[in-house]
């Protein structure tokens, strides 16, 4: 099987599970629509979870063979699973009126493709979708206003080997024996900044809701409204006490720690 | 719409060997990696690596670059933490001894982190990379800051430009 440039050659029993993921996408994907009825989607996204199960035992075998390749290509396969299974997701979230279900789902469904990228050579067949993914976020959301932290850490610890991260070789982002190399906190010892950026790390991270002029609070991505609760009524005494002006005043916003389930390696 | 072409901006930079000798830690005059406020803290316990840096040094580890630590034995300067997709890189100094010892070491360097750039904005558009390189000017105690901006693929001109400099062809 070609993909791209390189050929990709993997034991002949795990060539047939990639043909059986493949055709599982391509076959997933046919239902990516707003329109398609949601029973297909969810059809579809059983499917995604049954071969993610089935990739993990295949990924304990390639192991406890030592062949890091065909370990590193089921790793590919399952965030690639994961990618196709949260954007199935999304829209059933969206027919569900789940609108930030449908953002979250989205955002994973992207990370999911880069690691998919990063993993192995095979991830580049599904190339496409990363440019397909971004398109979406533009098509079905309206513009966000992303949120992000800066902290001081202490050290990383490298969740390969468990030494010091910088010391022992393993690179973040860079899959080994089936594991993609990530870097564990110790110690946040402050937060120096919270900043909003154009392009954050995780887009999970962002403005949910927001006060307008006539102190309607409205959420982000819906515009229904949001009602206000006591410790909010209780800032905007404070706020008006103090004759604070009036304008889109951003009062909510999640702030980043960045979640392990969105793109490990980074 | 296509990304902007990178910059490469050149000004003079602090003699490093003092300033570090005034904070108390080793002077550098390898390849070494400056923490982000290393001209401005006023103590050796205020320096902040940027958080690229260790996975800098994973890739030199990789490589079998050798690295002259600023840091003390048994010294760690803690990291800041920016959460935003760009990638800021710490400041990389080429101390004197890689331009008489190593000289290729340089390409080297840059080569390493281009490719895992390359790697790391796999799926994402517009890359924006942004990092530092610090050299010595010849045949003075002088050093040269190049703040860099722009994709993996401009990375490769910093090495000619840093020729330039060794030859006197571009001055900050």
């Amino acid at each position: 099987m070609r993909s791209g440039s390189h050929e990709i050659t993997l034991p002949q029993d795990l060539m047939h599970f990639w043909e059986r993921v493949f055709k599982a996408l391509h076959e997933g994907r046919s239902h990516s629509y707003m329109s398609h009825a949601k029973e297909f989607q969810e059809q579809a996204s059983d499917r995604f979870q049954e071969l993610g199960l089935e990739c993990g035992d295949l990924m304990e075998k390639a192991v406890a063979k030592n062949d890091e390749n065909s370990a590193n290509a089921l790793l590919s396969m399952k965030f690639m699973l994961n990618a196709a299974f949260n954007e199935l997701g999304m829209w059933i979230a969206l027919k569900d009126g789940e609108a930030e279900g449908a953002w979250n789902a989205l955002i994973v469904a992207q990370g999911s493709v880069r690691c998919a990228l990063r993993s192995h050579a095979i991830g580049k067949c599904i190339e496409g979708q990363a440019n397909h993914l971004l398109r979406l976020e533009d098509v079905l959301f309206p513009p966000q206003v992303f949120v992000s932290s800066g902290h001081v850490v202490e050290s990383y610890e490298c969740t390969i080997c468990d030494k010091e991260y910088g010391t022992c070789g393993h690179v973040v982002g860079r899959p080994y024996m089936g594991e993609m190399c990530c870097r564990r906190r110790k110690g946040i010892k402050s937060v120096d900044h919270v900043a909003f950026v154009e392009d954050p790390l995780d887009k999970r991270c962002r403005i949910t809701d927001f006060e307008q002029d006539d102190k309607v609070r409205r959420d982000k991505l819906t515009w229904n409204e949001v009602k206000e609760d006591e410790a909010d009524a209780e800032q905007r005494s404070k706020d008006d006490a103090e004759q604070k002006p009036k304008g889109d005043n951003m009062r909510r916003a999640s702030v980043c720690l960045l979640r392990p389930d969105l793109e490990p390696g980074l | 719409m296509a990304a902007a072409p990178p910059t490469i901006g050149l000004k003079p930079y602090l003699n490093v060997v003092d300033r570090a000798t005034e904070l108390g830690c080793n002077p550098p005059n390898g390849l070494t990696v400056l923490p982000r406020n290393f001209h401005s803290a006023t103590s050796r316990e205020d320096l902040l690596h940027e958080d690229t840096a260790p996975t800098l040094r994973a890739l030199w580890v990789e490589a079998g670059i050798a690295e002259t630590r600023l840091e003390p034995e048994g010294t760690r300067f803690p990291y800041i933490e920016e959460n935003s997709f760009e990638w800021v890189g710490p400041t990389i100094l080429f101390g004197s001894a890689v331009f008489i010892q190593n000289p290729h070491v340089i390409s080297v360097t840059l080569s390493v982190l281009a490719n895992y750039l390359t790697d790391y904005f796999k799926g994402r558009p517009n890359p924006k990379v942004k990092f530092s390189v610090v050299v010595p000017l010849p045949k003075s105690k002088k050093y040269a800051k190049l703040d860099y901006e722009g994709d993996p693929e401009g990375i490769k001109e910093i090495s000619k430009l840093i020729k330039d400099i060794r030859n006197e062809k571009r001055k900050p």
